[in-house]
């Protein structure tokens, strides 16, 4: 049943993959672009991981664009017990903060103990993810309960309200992952408290240490 | 002894060839003239007629200062074919309030190339991208935009099971590179609502 192994091992790995990057900017707010804030808060939490023990790989180390395919490809072949996606957001409104994350909805009925196959997410795979997502929004104290926004599929049942921080969604960056993966959201670039706050780096060192931790406790490592 | 080309050992493959060939007209003929069901009602033009009642739906939209989806009244024209009233709804969320406390999450210059319903309930919404800058949709509004589309059809029309988003007639893997459409029916994922999209 164990399709992402992660007890015996002495130092799991996580990937972390810096979303966008190259010619693809990703979301801009103003002078802000997506993908240099996605690479900053990858290479923080890379560092926090490594404090942390855990062996890291990071899909993408500069501004360079890199095909979803080569992303899910890399992710998927290196034994990951985690993948962690950064994806800062921007919304017409102004109002929306961060932190938000993504787990991607099952979208097989049964159960399988099957291979892992890219495209398929299992419910044993969803519920991995969002344990994931819930250490990690715990991590950053914020709730648990899920956003009124997500997908029926895994909604039904759950905790959820309008005002909370994890979405049950289909993402294209968590399509084709394997191992279980969040999108995470750090900031709203069109959120001026939150593109100040993490102007420092401190703060983005902090989030990045929350994260680990709530990777952490996830893997009970 | 040598084989030989006469008149009966051609005979028999020219035989073959002419039955095949007769074969294959037979059936293209079969599939010219076989009449074909409609596949979906297209909306037609024009939407409603001059004398027409007014009648109101609810377009789903966003309150601003909490992100939660409300109601918003619009009204429309009630066109004797229902997929007229559905393209009016439609038309109505996608062309529907961006200042003031409750918005539309549409992104700017999104628009309506075509609508149907097929038989099954599925509703197409064929929308045109073209003019949106698609630098400034994230993930998060891309979301708001497929479920309100999805509730605004789902939530006027009982005869809509299922939305599907298509870009110029096309399948496309996302509207603006995150939200994740699917591909085909067996992909759907389901709304809270019971109703799908994929």
């Amino acid at each position: 049943m164990a399709a992402f192994p992660t007890l015996g091992k002495a130092n799991p790995l996580i990937v972390v993959d810096a979303a966008h990057g190259g010619s693809d900017p990703g979301v801009k707010a103003g002078s802000e672009v997506e993908k240099n804030w996605n690479l900053r808060f990858a290479q923080a939490l890379g560092k926090a991981l490594e404090d942390l023990g855990f062996e890291v790989v990071q899909i993408r180390k500069k501004d360079e664009t890199i095909p979803l395919e080569k992303r899910a490809q890399a992710a998927n072949t290196v034994q990951a017990s985690a993948v962690l996606v950064i994806h800062a957001d921007c919304e017409w409104t102004g109002s929306r903060s961060g932190p938000m994350i993504v787990v991607e909805p099952p979208n097989q009925s049964a159960e399988s103990s099957g291979i892992p196959r890219w495209g398929v997410i299992t419910p044993y795979q969803y519920r991995l993810s969002m344990k994931l997502g819930r250490d990690i929004a715990q991590a950053l104290g914020v709730g648990t309960e899920l956003s009124t926004l997500s997908d029926g599929r895994g909604l039904a049942g759950e905790p959820n309200s309008a005002t909370a921080r994890i979405f049950c969604l289909p993402h294209q960056s968590l399509r084709y992952l394997v191992p279980p993966a969040v999108v995470l959201t750090p900031l709203f670039l069109s959120r001026g408290p939150d593109v100040r706050k993490y102007s420092a780096d401190e703060a983005v060192a902090e989030f990045a240490a929350r994260v680990a931790r709530g990777v952490a406790n996830y893997l009970q490592y | 002894m040598g084989f030989k080309f006469t008149s009966k050992t051609l005979g028999v493959p020219f035989l073959l060839l002419a039955m095949a060939g007769a074969a294959v007209g037979i059936l293209r003929l079969f599939h010219r003239t076989t009449p074909l069901e409609p596949l979906h009602s297209m909306a037609a033009s024009p939407l409603y007629e001059a004398g027409d009642k007014t009648m109101t739906v609810y377009v789903k939209a966003v309150a601003t200062e909490d992100g939660k989806l409300v109601n918003q009244a619009a009204t429309i024209r009630e066109s004797k074919d229902r997929v007229n009233q559905m393209k009016q709804a439609l038309l109505a969320y996608l062309n529907g309030p961006r200042t003031g406390k409750v918005q539309v999450p549409v992104p700017e210059g999104t628009a309506l190339n075509e609508f149907y319903l097929t038989p099954t309930g599925s509703a197409v919404a064929d929308l045109s991208l073209a003019q949106v800058e698609k630098g400034r949709v994230g993930f998060y509004q891309e979301a708001l935009f497929v479920r309100c589309l999805i509730d605004t059809l789902t939530g006027n029309f009982f005869e809509i099971k299922q939305v599907k988003i298509l870009v110029d007639g096309q399948d496309q893997p996302t509207l603006f590179g995150h939200y994740a459409l699917g591909t085909s029916e067996a992909a759907m994922p389901v709304t809270t609502n019971g109703n799908s999209q994929f």
